[in-house]
């Protein structure tokens, strides 16, 4: 009995989680990201992120909440934004990832994982 | 059977079978308007616009075709294609295209003074004041429009500003005002990591060391302040959201595909 309310726990997590968020189009999120990462090379390129991404994200396995993930989300703000305001705002996300529920964030299923959705907004604090 | 006969006998087959092939056409257009109408309405913003997109180019309804531009440029809102959405709005010149123009910020010359009104009271639904005074002497829904917008005011309640000045004291506490709990502990540990790492450094006279650590403890400090205000500003817009496509709804009936 113990052993299936075990079995059933992260299934309950799952519907715990997706009632509180309302869950939006992968599809949808997945164009608006492709439409960031388009956007035009104004700040400087991000090789210590793309080392993280190839390397060690690869070796370690990632564990980011949200949608896109932090290097990504990185990468896209550097871009647009250089490399100061790209480090600051990487690490007011960074610190959302624990509480991406609590914030109340929208839900999407990516890879068979419940993420939250997060885009970069204006390069501007 | 004359030629001239056998003749007009295709032509008037070839007429009945474009006829056939039209209604067939327009028939197609309207299920698939309908299912676009509900994938928007499942969220599923991208593929109903290239549904709406595929029917405003067909020339079997106008009608139909213009409410499918309109649609279109619902959709394109929701994307974040605010571009998109005005080229779409410039082949459509009906009067809720005009209203939806003036939504994304572009205020034509031709809109009635009922929806400059109707565009004023949504720009300004954050100030009870001016709110509230641009609601006396028209006919919208007075009653209405008062209670939402005093839900949305209250359910915002949390000051981005005030959070950023309590974590910029110390690191964290913004991020537990807004009910950010497990960001406001790493916040108050990975910067108390790296204050305690830059003052020992400075302690033991390692001036690279300490550059170093204080270039990252800066980082992490504005970090900080940056995702306490933020999270004040997330915690008041899913709180308001409800309220907010409400007023919406209210304020702009005529935006639905």
């Amino acid at each position: 009995m113990i052993c299936c309310l075990k079995g059933l726990l992260p299934l309950l997590f799952l519907f715990f989680i997706s009632s509180l968020a309302s869950p939006t189009s992968l599809i949808d999120a997945q164009f608006k990201l492709n439409r960031l990462e388009s956007e035009k090379n104004v700040g400087v390129s991000s090789s210590g992120v793309s080392f993280y991404q190839n390397v060690l994200s690869r070796t370690l396995g990632s564990q980011c909440t949200l949608f896109p993930n932090d290097s990504r989300f990185t990468q896209i703000n550097f871009r647009r934004c250089g490399s100061l305001r790209a480090a600051f705002k990487s690490m007011a996300r960074f610190y959302m990832e624990p509480d991406a529920v609590t914030l109340g964030y929208e839900s999407i299923s990516d890879k068979e994982q419940i993420k939250f959705e997060d885009f970069p907004g204006e390069c501007a604090f | 059977m004359s030629a001239r006969s056998n003749f007009a006998l295709a032509l008037i087959f070839i007429f009945f079978q474009t006829l056939c092939a039209h209604a067939e056409n327009c028939e197609r257009d309207n299920e698939l308007f309908h299912l676009a109408t509900s994938l928007y309405d499942e969220k599923q913003f991208l593929i109903s616009s290239i549904h709406f997109s595929e029917i405003s180019a067909s020339s079997c309804d106008l009608k139909l075709a213009s409410r499918a531009r309109f649609a279109f440029a619902l959709c394109m809102i929701e994307l974040g294609e605010r571009e998109s959405a005005l080229n779409a709005l410039d082949t459509t010149e009906t009067k809720r295209a005009l209203l939806l123009k003036g939504y994304l910020g572009v205020i034509s010359t031709d809109i009635s003074p009922s929806d400059k009104i109707r565009l004023f009271l949504w720009d300004h639904r954050f100030e009870s004041e001016i709110f509230k005074n641009a609601l006396k002497d028209n006919q919208l829904p007075v009653h209405d429009l008062e209670r939402i917008q005093a839900k949305i005011i209250e359910t915002r309640n949390k000051n981005p500003a005030l959070a950023g000045v309590m974590s910029a004291v110390l690191p964290g506490a913004g991020q537990a005002y807004t009910g950010a709990w497990q960001s406001a502990a790493l916040a108050l540990i990975i910067n108390g990591l790296f204050t305690a790492a830059t003052l020992d450094f400075a302690n033991k006279n390692m001036y690279g060391a300490t550059a170093a650590s204080s270039v990252v403890l800066s980082i992490t400090y504005v970090g900080n302040i940056l995702n306490a205000v933020n999270s004040a500003k997330q915690v008041n817009n899913v709180k308001s959201g409800p309220s907010e496509v409400e007023l919406k709804n209210t304020l702009f009936p005529e935006f639905k595909p």
